[in-house]
C-alpha cells in the first residue's frame, strides 16, 4: 500500500474528511499527478469496503467514507484529470435508480453508495425514476450496468418494462441489468431477461464485480 | 376481555410532552410532503402554510392539537359474524396476523417458494381457525395475482375466508375504490359500510415526512365512508430516522400526526388508529431489523403516545428476523409479543411471518398463536379477590395435607392457568416414548388439522359472485 493510500485509508476510518481533502490539495500543491492521487483513494476506499464485508465497520462508517471521497474526486480531481484527458480507472460504470411508481430509495441507495466504494462509477437517478430516464442515461452516460429497485410488488413489474424499453431501443446489449428490491426474487430477474438478481447491497457488489468481468 | 394489568412505561410524563412538542416543531417547520392536489387543498384551506409547487405542508400546533381532540377515543372494529368485534382504545390488546410476505416456507417441504393465492387463503382460513388471533391483516401479496390488482385480490380472498375484522393496503386509487365497493356490498349500502365496518385500510407513510399518492388517495377514501385506517410510519433507525430511539420517535409521531390532521379534515368523526412499525437497520449488513429490543421499546413509544393522546393504536408485534420457526423465531417473536403488549398497544400485528416480514409460514402461525394465548394470560394479570386470596381455604387444610382434590383448586384451575396447545409439558420419558418430536412437528400437525378441517363462514352466493365481478372489472380496465 502506497503511503498516500494509507493516509487516506486512515482518514477514512477516523471519519475525518477534512483531513482527506487537506492530504489531496497539499499532494496537488506539490506536483502530485491527480491520477496517481485517484488511484490511491480508489484503493484506501476499496479497503474500506472490504473492512465492511468482513464485518468489522458499520453501515454508516462505509456511507460516509464514500461520500468524503466522492467529493474529493468530483470537486478536485476530476476538473484536473478532464484538463489533462486522463480517466480515472473504475470497475465500471452503473446506472441505478428505484423504478418509476415507487418513493422508497432507502436501500437503492446503500446499494449505490456501496458500489462507489467497491470502485465502480456510480450514477443515481434517484427514486420513481420513469423507463424512458433509464434509457437516456443508458444513452448518454454509456454504463456497463443497469441497476434497479422496487419495493411494491405493484411498481415490481417496471423493472420488466425498462427492460423491454432497452430492447426497443436495441441497448440491451449494450448493458447488464441487475434487479433487486423486496419482491424481487432470482426467477423474477430470470423471467424477465435481467442477468441478474441481488438480495443485498454486498451481493449486489459480488454480481456487480462479476458481470463487470464479463463484459471485458 | 378484560386486562386488568396497567401498562408498562418506558417514557415520563415529562418526555412525552416533549416529544409532542417536538413533533409539533418539525409538523410546523419542515411540514409533510403530500403529493396529492387534493390533499394539498384540505391542508391549505385549514389553515396550513402550503406550497404547492413543492408539494409541502407546514402544519400550524393549533391545528395538529384540535385534530388530535377531535378523533374518536374508541372505535369498534366489526367483524362479519359479530363474535369477533374489537373495541379499540385505551390500553385494550389484541393479536393479529400481518402483511407484505411474497414467499412462504412451504409446510411439506420446509423450502422457500413463492406466494400464490391459493397459499394465502389457506393462511387467512388457519388463521381464521386459531383462537388467539383477534383480526386479520392480510398476509401476504401472491404473485400469481396481476400486480395492478394484487391488493384487491388480497381483499377477495381475505372476504372468502375470514369471518374476523380485516385489515389491509391499498395501492393505488383504483383498488381503493374498488375495495370499498366490495365493502358496500357486504355491508348492503353506505350507511351499513360506516355504521359497521368489517374493513380497515392500511396507510403506510415514508420517512423522513413524505407520503405516497395514493397512500393518501386511499386514506381520503376510507375516511370520507367512515372506513377505519389504520395509519402507520416505520422508519429503519440509522438510514431513514435518526439512529437514536427517541429521535425515530419523533419523527415517526410527526409523521403518522401530519396524516391524522389531514383525515381530520376529511371527516373528523372517522375512525383512525395511530400506527408505527418504527424499527432499524443492522448496522453492519443493513437489513431490517423487527425482532430485536429496539424494536420492542419502540413499540412501547408507540403505545405511550397513542395513550398520551387518548387515541387507539396498533404496530408491529410477535415478529423475527429468523429465516424459519427456529430457536432464533422463539426468542424474538415472545420478547417483541410481551413487550409491545405490556405497553398497552390495541392491536398487535405480526403472527404468520418470519424473515421479518417477507415470509409467512402456517407452522409459525401456529406457533405465534401459542405465544399470543400465553401473554393473554399474562396481561389478565393477577385475579386478587377474597375467594381468590382463599384465606379459608388454606386454614382449612392448615399444616401438610394438599390442594389437588378441593373444589377450590378445580373451580379455579382453568380460569387461573393458561394450557398450552402445543408446547410440550410431558415427563421427559414420556415425551421420549412419543418419538421426542420438537415443537415444529407439532405446529406442523396442528396447521394441517385445520387445513383439512376448518370452513370458513360463507358469504351469501350474490355477494360472493358479486366480489369476484368487482375484481373482474377492474382487471378489464386497468390490464
Amino acid at each position: 500500500m502506497s503511503e498516500l493510500t494509507q493516509t487516506i485509508k486512515d482518514a477514512l476510518l477516523t471519519f475525518e474528511e477534512e483531513k482527506i481533502e487537506e492530504t489531496v490539495v497539499k499532494r496537488l500543491q506539490s506536483g502530485g499527478n491527480p491520477l496517481e492521487i485517484v488511484n490511491a483513494i480508489t484503493a484506501a476506499l476499496i479497503e474500506v469496503g472490504e473492512l465492511f464485508q468482513k464485518g468489522e465497520l458499520f453501515l454508516p462508517h462505509l456511507v460516509m467514507a464514500g461520500e468524503a471521497v466522492k467529493s474529493v474526486i468530483l470537486n478536485r480531481l476530476e476538473p484536473l484529470l478532464k484538463a489533462t484527458g486522463a480517466e480515472r480507472k473504475t470497475a465500471g460504470r452503473v446506472v441505478i435508480g428505484t423504478v418509476a411508481g415507487d418513493i422508497h430509495d432507502i436501500g437503492k441507495s446503500i446499494v449505490a453508495s456501496m458500489l462507489f466504494s467497491a470502485g465502480f462509477d456510480v450514477i443515481d437517478l434517484g427514486k420513481d425514476v420513469p423507463a424512458d430516464e433509464f434509457i437516456k442515461a443508458v444513452k448518454e452516460r454509456n454504463p456497463n450496468i443497469v441497476a434497479m429497485s422496487a419495493l411494491l410488488s405493484t411498481t415490481l413489474p417496471v423493472q420488466k418494462e425498462v427492460i423491454e424499453v432497452l430492447k426497443k431501443n436495441d441497448l440491451r446489449d449494450k448493458v447488464k441489468v441487475i434487479v433487486g428490491g423486496a419482491p424481487a426474487t432470482a426467477e423474477w430477474a430470470e423471467e424477465i431477461g435481467a442477468d441478474s438478481y441481488a438480495e443485498d447491497a454486498v451481493e449486489a457488489v459480488k454480481v456487480a464485480k462479476r458481470l463487470g468481468e464479463k463484459k471485458t | 376481555m378484560f386486562m386488568k394489568m396497567a401498562p408498562f412505561e418506558v417514557l415520563s410524563k415529562d418526555e412525552l410532552y416533549r416529544l409532542h412538542l417536538a413533533s409539533l416543531e418539525l409538523l410546523e417547520h419542515v411540514g409533510v410532503k403530500a403529493p396529492s392536489k387534493r390533499a394539498l387543498e384540505l391542508y391549505d384551506s385549514a389553515g396550513a402554510e402550503v406550497d404547492f409547487a413543492k408539494q409541502i405542508a407546514k402544519i400550524p400546533q393549533y391545528l395538529v392539537e384540535e385534530c388530535i381532540r377531535k378523533t374518536p377515543r374508541k372505535i369498534t372494529l366489526y367483524s362479519r359474524d359479530k363474535q369477533h368485534n374489537l373495541i379499540l382504545g385505551e390500553d385494550k390488546r389484541y393479536f393479529g396476523t400481518v402483511g407484505f410476505a411474497t414467499r412462504m416456507v412451504d409446510i411439506d417441504t420446509g423450502q422457500y417458494r413463492s406466494l400464490y393465492k391459493k397459499d394465502l387463503a389457506d393462511g387467512i382460513r388457519l388463521a381464521d381457525a386459531l383462537e388467539n388471533i383477534d383480526f386479520q391483516l392480510v398476509m401476504g401479496q401472491p404473485v400469481d395475482a396481476p400486480a395492478e390488482v394484487v391488493d384487491l385480490y388480497q381483499w377477495l380472498i381475505a372476504f372468502e375466508n375470514t369471518r374476523k375484522h380485516i385489515v389491509c393496503q391499498v395501492l393505488s386509487k383504483n383498488t381503493a375504490q374498488a375495495a370499498i365497493e366490495m365493502g358496500l356490498l357486504i355491508a348492503g349500502d353506505e350507511e351499513g359500510l360506516r355504521k359497521s365496518p368489517i374493513m380497515s385500510f392500511m396507510i403506510c407513510l415514508n420517512s423522513p415526512m413524505f407520503y405516497g399518492a395514493f397512500e393518501l388517495e386511499g386514506m381520503i377514501e376510507a375516511v370520507r365512508l367512515g372506513v377505519p385506517v389504520y395509519v402507520e410510519s416505520g422508519p429503519m433507525a440509522g438510514a431513514n430516522s435518526p439512529v437514536t430511539l427517541a429521535g425515530t420517535a419523533v419523527l415517526t409521531n410527526a409523521e403518522v400526526l401530519g396524516a391524522l390532521v389531514l383525515s381530520r379534515l376529511v371527516d373528523p368523526r372517522s375512525p383512525f388508529i395511530y400506527g408505527s412499525w418504527s424499527r432499524s437497520i443492522d448496522m453492519k449488513l443493513g437489513s431490517v431489523v423487527l425482532g430485536g429490543p429496539e424494536f420492542a421499546l419502540l413499540r412501547l413509544c408507540t403505545a405511550q403516545l397513542a395513550q398520551y393522546y387518548n387515541l387507539p393504536s396498533g404496530g408491529g408485534a410477535v415478529l423475527c428476523d429468523s429465516k424459519t420457526y427456529d430457536e432464533q423465531a422463539g426468542c424474538e417473536k415472545m420478547l417483541t409479543a410481551v413487550i409491545p403488549a405490556l405497553g398497552g398497544l390495541n392491536l398487535l400485528t405480526g403472527m404468520g411471518l418470519v424473515a421479518s416480514e417477507t415470509t409467512m409460514s402456517y407452522e409459525q402461525l401456529v406457533i405465534d398463536n401459542e405465544i399470543a394465548g400465553m401473554v393473554k394470560r399474562v396481561l389478565r394479570g393477577i385475579d386478587f379477590r377474597d375467594q381468590t386470596l382463599a384465606i379459608d381455604l388454606i386454614k382449612s387444610v392448615g399444616t401438610e395435607g394438599n390442594y389437588l382434590a378441593k373444589k377450590h383448586t378445580l373451580q379455579f384451575a382453568e380460569s387461573e392457568h393458561w394450557s398450552p396447545k402445543i408446547l410440550d409439558r410431558q415427563f421427559s420419558d414420556a415425551w421420549i416414548r412419543s418419538g421426542s418430536a420438537g415443537l415444529h412437528q407439532r405446529a406442523k400437525d396442528k396447521a394441517l388439522k385445520i387445513l383439512g378441517e376448518h370452513k370458513p363462514l360463507p358469504l351469501p352466493n350474490e355477494t360472493s359472485k358479486g366480489l369476484r365481478k368487482i375484481v373482474e372489472e377492474l382487471e378489464k380496465k386497468v390490464l
